[in-house]
């Protein structure tokens, strides 16, 4: 016995035929339709919604190899199964009927244990597919969830400053990689720049505990060792021990000419002059966030002073801009990104850092997220 | 990727070969289980002569694996990674968690 009865129907011109098959399957506790030609057939497809189709070849008018393309065009990309009925026994025949989009083939005069076997493999093909739609729709539901929940973190009127230079591009959906931005009252400004484990949702949620404590401590100016702290204990709250997530914080306070930077596990931090020379290189200090216990977690940050008639750029990026591979898999490396930025005046280091990124990848796609970011200190 | 292991008196060896990424977290799960499991051992030894490609969700592996061998009294080392590798571990300040070999 069929586990669900299904909308079947039966395009078959001899009448005799059609009625033994349709009183065997109304038996079976199918509802069935029944049209007599191909024009028939199509034109009811909107009334019976068919779960599966039983179609004979020999119809008068369109044949039956025709009918099944343009049930096939007309169903777009749900499948609906076709089996075919003939009383054609040559494999040429059979061959054909598969090639215009049927999906088995039986014989006339029909063998009902036959017919049932096949209606019950279609019923499991149609029920994995069914399973699979409804695990992609519950997919794109946390997807879009997730989506906006990282929207409402992101949403930073300060990403957009005239001393700032920055993109993100995402390989998926959600970018790995992320940035924020905020200004304090006293003219200070405070950047985030992580890069969280893997790509795509499982991404975007290992970054909540980094982003959601940046958005709530950099506004009430909390320095940066203790919000690294802060973000280190939140994320081993949350996320399990195998996830963590490379953070970069940096800090500019334009009075006392002051550049604070915590690094844990940004590959890329680095100071060029105007010349432009490579002044400084902020090194990895830490590991990423969420691997340290409490007690062994260092809040040290970095600091450097500026003086208003030697300005500086700052340049930072995830792992995603050097591991950028050209078509014979070749790395963009450091080496690749130093060059590009001290090919030229400082002011345009980050757009010959992109150039460069673009130019080596050759169209070849990248393999990670990428990301870039310059601030320009001076004053 | 492909995993061996071979146990030494109170070591056990994993010698990992190809890539280790996010497509073959699995296999390299089930032999850390496996050296978890085994009685007698205070060191775990990650031999990465042969593996020629790391992401970051193999280096999620490693720390859930010392995370685990910690709560038994056990430590990882990892032994011989590729220079690339190296580098890697260094970017994550890996130095600090592992006792790594070369």
């Amino acid at each position: 016995m069929p586990k669900r009865p299904l909308n079947i129907l039966i395009v078959e011109d001899d009448p005799a035929s059609l009625e033994a098959i349709q009183s065997f399957l109304e038996f079976g506790g199918h509802a069935v339709y029944t049209a007599e030609d191909g024009h028939a057939a199509i034109h009811g497809l909107e009334r019976s919604r068919p779960d599966l189709v039983l179609l004979d070849v020999g119809l008068p008018g369109s044949n039956g190899f025709e009918v099944a393309r343009e049930i096939r065009h007309r169903f777009g990309p749900r499948w609906v199964p076709i089996i075919f009925l003939s009383a054609r026994k040559d494999q040429d025949d059979v061959l054909k009927g598969l090639a215009a989009g049927g999906d088995d083939y039986l014989m006339k005069p029909v063998s009902y244990p036959l017919l049932t076997a096949k209606i019950q493999v279609m019923q499991r093909i149609c029920e994995l597919q069914t399973d699979l739609v409804n695990y992609f729709n519950q997919s794109e539901y946390e997807n879009n969830l997730a989506q906006s929940i990282l929207e409402r973190l992101l949403h930073s009127e300060a990403r957009t400053d005239p001393r700032l230079k920055w993109v993100v591009m995402p390989l998926h959906r959600f970018s790995g990689d992320q940035i924020l931005v905020q200004r304090n009252p006293d003219g200070a400004m405070t950047l985030l720049l992580a890069d969280g484990l893997g790509h795509g949702l499982p991404a975007a949620i290992s970054l909540m505990p980094v982003l959601k404590t940046f958005v709530k401590l950099a506004a009430e100016g909390v320095p940066l060792g203790e919000m690294a702290r802060e973000m280190n204990s939140e994320h081993r709250l949350m996320l399990p021990s195998s996830r963590f997530t490379s953070v970069l914080l940096m800090k500019v306070d334009p009075h006392r000419r002051i550049l604070e930077v915590w690094n844990g596990g940004i590959p890329i931090c680095l100071l060029v002059d105007d010349r432009p020379e490579l002044v400084h290189r902020f090194r990895t200090a830490h590991p990423p966030i969420g691997i340290d216990s409490d007690a062994d977690f260092e809040d040290e940050v970095e600091s450097i002073a500026w003086t208003p008639e030697r300005p500086l750029v700052l340049i930072a990026s995830t792992d995603g801009i050097m591991d950028a591979r050209n078509q014979a898999g070749v790395p963009f490396g450091e080496e690749g990104l130093l060059r590009a930025i001290l090919n030229g005046p400082s002011s345009a280091c980050y757009e010959r850092a992109l150039a460069g990124v673009y130019l080596h990848l050759e169209g070849a796609p990248a393999s990670d997220d990428i990301s870039l970011l310059s601030m320009a200190i001076q004053g | 990727m492909r995993v061996e292991i071979e146990s030494q008196r109170n070591e056990i060896l994993l010698q990992v070969e190809g890539h280790m990424d996010f497509p073959t977290h699995q296999e390299f799960q089930d032999a850390s289980g496996k050296a978890l499991e085994a009685p007698g051992v205070d060191r775990i030894v990650i031999d990465l002569t042969m593996v020629t490609f790391m992401d970051s969700a193999a280096l999620g592996m490693l720390l859930l694996l010392r995370e685990r061998a910690d709560a038994r009294g056990r430590k990882v080392v990892l032994r011989n990674p590729s220079p690339t590798i190296l580098k890697l571990f260094s970017v994550v300040n890996f130095q600090k968690f592992f006792e790594i070999q070369n």
